[in-house]
Parts: C-alpha cells; structure tokens; sequence
C-alpha cells in the first residue's frame, strides 16, 4: 500500500499512533508525529512510497513533537527525536518537514557507516550512475533535480552510498530541497513536477522540496554503476564547460568531501580507488540548466 | 519485554542473539546503541558462529557502530606508539590502562569496544619528567583554566589531560588509580609490584588490579552515563579471569584487601551479579569479606542509587538520579569541599552541555 | 649546506632508508600521482611522480640519500647535481615525517 493510497487522516491517525513506516532506499524508517501539517507535507512529497506491513527492524525510529504545546501561542516549536533523543535545537512548528528531512540526513550521515557515504547528488541513466559532488556554488541539488525531471533516476540529491564490497551505488531518493532564487528557476524548468509547500526563513533560507519522479521510487531498491563523476559549478551566465580531471585528484577531492572517509579506514580507501577506476571524472562550469542539461546527455551517451 | 529487558538478557547470554526475531532487535538495537554497546554485538556473535545468520538490516546497524568503534582503537594505539616513542629514551615505564590495556592484552572486552581516551599509569615521581618530555614532543595541555589545572594536581591522581598538536586522542597519564584525596588510597607501590608484561613487552596491571580499577572506576567516576557499558567489562573480566586462573576470586579478595578496594569490588560485583547474572563467588558478595564499611543501610542505599543509575532505560526515558549520583560520589568518595564541589560540578555540566548541543 | 661533506659530524651519508611493506601501507597508482594509505595512522597521502618513485625504490632495498639520489637523477634523465641531491633529501625527510619511510639502520 503506498502513502498515497491514504487519506491524509488516515495517515495523520498512523502517524499520531503505530508510525509512519516506509523504507528510503537501504533505510528503513518509522516516524510517529501528530503535527497535521508535517503529516500533509508528508502526503504529498512521499505519495509514491510503500509503507510497510510488516513488523521488522527499523534503521531509524523518528518522532517529530511540539514538545509544549501550551507555549503554542508564543513561539511554537517542532523538536526533531531520534531513538527518543533530541539531538538539535528545535525548529519552528510550521517548519517540521524541513526539519524531518534534515534529521534525517544527519542520522543517515552520522551512523550509516557500513557504507562509504560520499556527499554528492547522484542519477542514473541507462544503467550507469553519474555522481554530482555536492560543494559551495556547485549547485548540485538544482541540477540533480533537472536532470530527474528530464528523464534521469534519481538515487540521492545528497549521498552517494557506496557499498565497499559490491562497489555499486545503492539508492535512497528523496524529497529534493531547493533553496532561495533555484526555486523559480525549477519551477519554470519542470512545471509538472511535484512541488512541496515553501518554507519561508529556513536556516537555509526560503525551502521548498522536489518530490522524486515515480520511477525513481519505484526503483529505489536496485544499484547502479558507477559511470561518471562531474564536479559542478554554477556561474551565472557562464557558457557550459567541461574539463578532465585527473584520477587522482578526484580522490583527494571525494575523500575530502565524504561524510565518513576517515572513519572506514582501509575500507574507503579500497572502495573509493575502485569507484575511480570505473568512472570518467570532469570539472562541470554550467550557467543555463537546460544546455547543462543537453550537454550532459551528449557526454553520457 | 522492551528494549532494556531484552539487553540484560542478552548480554547474560550473548547465544540468545541468534534466537532474535526482527521485532526483538527493532527494540534491543536503539537501547544497546544508546549504552555504547551495539558494536559488541559483532565480537560477541562471531565468536559463537552467529554473526553471519543475523538479519541483515541489524547486521548493517551493528556494522555501522563498530566503524567508528575500530577508526577510534587505531587512533589510541597510534597515540600510544607515539607516546612510547617520545618516552623510550627516558626509560619511564608506563602501564596500560582500562580499553587500551584491554585491547592489546587480547581480552574480552577489548573487543567492539569504543576507546575515547590513552589512559596510562606513570611514577609519581617521575612525572614532572614525562610532562617535560611530552610538552617538548608537541603534547599541549587540553586544561587552560587555572582552576582545572589544580583541581587535577591537587585533586586528582593525574596530569591535566594532554593532547598533540596535530592529533585528536587525549592522553591521561595517572600516578595512580584513584583521586589523592578520596575515601579510598591505593598504595601505588602496591600496583607496580604486581605489574605484568606482555610479549610486546608492553606493561598491563596484574588481573584482579585491572578489575579492582574497573570497579573502582565505576564507583568513582562522575560520568556514569553509559557506566552499564563499563559494568559488562567488568563481567567480562570477572568470566575470563575465573577460566584462565585456579581461585582467582581468592586471589581477588586478598587483592582488594591489600589495595584498600573491597568497597568499591562489593558494589560492582553485586551489581553485575543482579544485572548480567555474572557467576560472582560467594564470598565476594558478602560485605563483611570485603569490608565494606557500615552501616548496612548506607550501603544498601548507595547500592539501589548505583543500580538505579546503572539499568538501561528505554529511548526517551528521563535520565534517573545522575546529579544525585554525582553529589554523593564527589562527596563520599572523593572528599572535595562542598563549596569546590558544587562549583565543580556546574562547571563540568556547562562544559558538557556546550559540547553537546548540534545544529543540522 | 653540507650534504656530501667527509667532515660532517653525524653519519648522514652513510644512513640508509627504508620505505614501508606494503603490509603497512596500501597504494593505489596513476600515471600522474599515486595514493597511499598508512595503515597504523589512518591517513591518506597524495604522491607525485618523483615521491612516488622514490617511495617504491625505497620499498625495493634500503639506500642512502646518494644512492637514491643516483637512481632518481637515472630514472629521471637529469644530473644528480648538488641541488638535485637537496631536493631528494627534502623529499625524504618529508617522507619520514608521514611515516612512509624509516632508518633502515637501528
């Protein structure tokens, strides 16, 4: 049965009770919340997700609470819990989903360490992946949602989960958060994609998220090789350009950049040395999404 | 049964981790992460040809935890080969302490266990030397705060904590076990007499020293949080000791005697008796052998308080009694005066509390 | 800087290095740089071409700096000159401090 398959009550009265217990790629989540808005936002960014029947063993047990709701009128707080734990500073109520997709990340980020976790967008197309590496300016995130709506798998807008012994990237798509100006920009590139509500005054600035293209959900369970890793930059204006990269500077660059490369030891540096000797690695300079886009597709076909 | 439940009664019997069913492990692996002892699992199974019929998803969470489990050991035993390295020349010796001692010495709990720290047992006098050494070799205090550097001198029973300039591990070289102006006085002497050495020629304390500091560490530390963790040490220590040794638990007693620890090793071994069911002898469970001081009352009080803060909790669960337990701790053991004491404590609350809070 | 001097006090010509097994450290090579990770750190380091080089010839047999510096200077086609030899010797001093080399000599 899939999320959408719900009336948001009859979600609402899962989640305020057993959870909301779906899987995001390898993970398996419960998230219990009697927030109503969290639960809408939930509705409609997660429509295509399965929820699980059956009992089993969850990666992540999350609950996302007005912890005072008598403070209601004051200043209304959402507290993200992980395993009955708050690990940050509360949000604002009416920004929860942000909140949930936050924690989560962080959560996948700091114990999922039986995978090599690189921090990069990652897609697919044709059975071979391409990794976006996620830094300041690059962009990675609006781009990664371009080239979803333009006919590519979406594993992750946000982890590359390299598993160290298959060296296959394993798929967890998501809810893409686009921030501030690349909100417009999404919204004329891809006006039949599935936007979520704006959050105005995030941390991050004003959020609103990209649900994953069906497809992507429904595949969210097969890996994919690793084909390509591109190093985007955005430069207003500028004319899309691609450039090698050596080997071994795309190592230094990815270990550098993932979540927990010091911490697998021998283990990443096998994994990551692999990953490079199957892919193609370039410096990506792009200014207008739709000739990125294009010139994407030629390089990859 | 819930989660806690589920983690005394495994770790009891590590062999009913093969019996789990999904539903079971969804409640045990959060408690068992939460007390720090989810990476044990993977040590634990292997060695009874479990861990490879374990479900997958909980083979994935115990891996995941042992990573940064490993990452840390290799940190501490490269700090400590560079410590060596810096003091080899003097010819002070040093002795390995709790989980790195665990760790080389090949025992039991060494195994899936989180090191945080490179905790070592110097002469008194030769300290002053060591510290020289240490600061000419790129070691830096981690303790700028004048008061915190006497409280650690004065106070304690070691250096203020040291740390490389280029490296992460904090090294904490102690001349004995416990605090100088506590209840207790081990006669450091006492300790070095009965040092062993390994085949890599590194020191480790004699058994029963390792658990008499393992129970006294429990009892005196003021960060219990988590202590269950330390307790199945101790279990562990007790079980393997008792294998390798004819009547360790005499040679126990006599120990706890002639270090002034019967106290702290009635407490601990009780505690691990009512918790993990550890095979303690009977004479070690009663508290006239070990002369743990009177009156009954006091002691029975002190034991509910310690297994209260001891027992896992399930996810959510408040936190039970800690500033209780750390007052009386600081009080009773350790004899700071109050004014220092209450100080003390809310300095340390602040400092952990800064450290603690994140944002995503 | 007196490398090669018959005077200098301490034996520093006559002092060999060794480079790591590869039990203790793992490599991963390219044409233009190689990686290493040292096992009992845990850290990763980028080698150019001449490190690299030096690393493996080190790896191969324990020498001195004059004998590394000889083959290098052959395998490079140029002329082990004074500030050739200066290179080298900062080059394996750099090497000993990440642990990749050692005195081969007690």
């Amino acid at each position: 049965m899939k999320v959408e398959e719900l009336s948001t009550a009859e979600l609402a009265t899962r989640a305020a009770g057993p959870g909301l217990d779906f899987e995001a790629g390898p993970f398996r989540i419960l998230l219990k919340t009697r927030l109503r808005g969290m639960v809408d936002v939930f509705a409609r960014l997660y429509a295509g997700f399965p929820l699980q029947e059956r009992e089993g063993i969850h990666d992540f047990h999350v609950e996302l609470i007005d912890p005072a709701p008598l403070r209601r009128r004051f200043r209304p707080q959402s507290h993200f819990l992980l395993d009955g734990q708050a690990p940050f500073e509360p949000y604002p109520l009416d920004h929860a989903f942000p909140l949930f997709e936050w924690g989560l990340n962080y959560a996948i980020a700091t114990r999922s360490h039986s995978w090599c976790l690189l921090h990069s967008a990652v897609v697919e197309k044709d059975g071979r992946a391409l990794l976006l590496p996620a830094l300041p300016g690059s962009g990675k995130s609006t781009l990664c949602a371009a080239l979803m709506q333009r006919g590519w798998r979406l594993l992750s807008d946000e982890f590359g989960i390299l598993d160290p012994d298959s060296g296959l990237l394993q798929p967890m798509p998501r809810p893409i958060p686009l921030k501030n100006r690349s909100i417009d920009v999404m919204r004329a590139f891809a006006p039949e994609g599935v936007f979520g509500p704006r959050f105005p005054r995030t941390r991050k600035g004003d959020v609103v998220h990209l649900a994953p293209t069906s497809e992507s959900v429904a595949r969210q369970h097969q890996p994919a090789r690793p084909g390509w890793v591109l190093f985007p930059r955005y430069r207003a204006g500028a004319a899309t350009r691609i450039t090698p990269v050596a080997p071994s500077q795309a190592f230094v660059r990815l270990s550098n950049n993932a979540f927990n490369y010091q911490l697998g030891g021998e283990t990443a540096f096998r994994a990551l040395a692999a990953l490079i000797r199957r892919v193609s690695c370039h410096d990506l300079v792009y200014g207008d999404l739709e000739d990125v886009v294009a010139r994407i597709e030629d390089l990859t076909r | 049964m819930n989660g806690a439940d589920l983690l005394l009664a495994v770790l009891r019997r590590p062999e009913r981790l093969g019996d789990l069913d999904e539903p079971a492990w969804d409640w045990l692996i959060p408690v068992a992460r939460a007390q720090r002892l989810l990476a044990r699992f993977e040590p634990l199974t292997r060695s009874l040809g479990l861990w490879e019929g374990l479900p997958e998803r909980a083979r994935r969470n115990i891996r995941g935890s042992l990573v940064p489990v490993e990452y840390q050991q290799r940190q501490v035993l490269r700090e400590w080969r560079a410590v060596q390295k810096a003091l080899a020349e003097s010819g002070v010796p040093l002795v390995l302490l709790k989980g790195a001692a665990y760790l080389r010495a090949g025992l039991p709990p060494g195994r899936g266990r989180m090191l945080s720290d490179l905790d070592l047992l110097a002469p008194r006098a030769a300290l002053p030397e060591v510290e020289r050494i240490l600061a000419a070799g790129g070691w830096r205090s981690e303790i700028e705060d004048a008061y915190d550097q006497r409280y650690y001198r004065e106070w304690m029973h070691e250096l203020p904590p040291l740390r490389h300039q280029t490296r992460t591990v904090e090294v904490d070289i102690h001349h004995n076990l416990l605090p100088l102006t506590g209840r207790y006085r081990v006669p450091a002497d006492a300790l070095w007499e009965a040092v062993q050495t390994l085949s890599s020629g590194e020191r480790v304390l004699a058994p029963a020293d390792m658990l008499l500091h393992c129970a006294a560490h429990l009892l005196v530390s003021d960060e219990l949080r988590g202590g269950l963790r330390d307790l199945f040490d101790l279990h562990q220590l007790y079980l393997h000791f008792t294998a390798q040794e004819n009547d360790f638990a005499a040679s126990l007693e006599k120990r706890a005697r002639t270090l002034g620890l019967g106290a702290p090793l009635w407490h601990a071994l009780s505690a691990a008796e009512l918790l993990f069911e550890t095979p303690v002898a009977p004479r070690l469970l009663d508290p006239k052998v070990l002369q743990v001081p009177g009156p009954a009352w006091r002691r029975n009080a002190l034991q509910a308080l310690f297994l209260a803060v001891l027992r896992p909790r399930e996810p959510g669960e408040a936190p039970p009694a800690f500033r209780q337990w750390l007052l009386y701790v600081r009080s009773h053991w350790i004899r700071m005066p109050p004014g220092l004491l209450v100080r003390h404590l809310a300095r340390k609350g602040w400092r952990r509390r800064q450290r603690e809070r994140k944002s995503p | 800087m007196a490398f090669m001097t018959q005077t200098a006090p301490d034996n520093q010509e006559v002092r060999r290095w060794r480079g790591l097994p590869s039990d203790r450290l793992l490599r991963e090579s390219w044409d233009e740089a190689s990686l290493v990770y040292h096992r009992e750190s845990g850290e990763t380091h980028l080698l150019g071409p001449l490190a690299d080089q030096a690393l493996l010839l080190l790896q191969e047999a324990p020498m001195s700096l004059d004998q590394l510096a000889e083959r290098l200077a052959a395998l490079c086609e140029t002329e082990a000159d004074v500030h050739w030899r200066q290179r080298i010797e900062t080059l394996v001093a750099e090497l000993a401090a990440l642990e990749l080399v050692e005195s081969a000599d007690p």
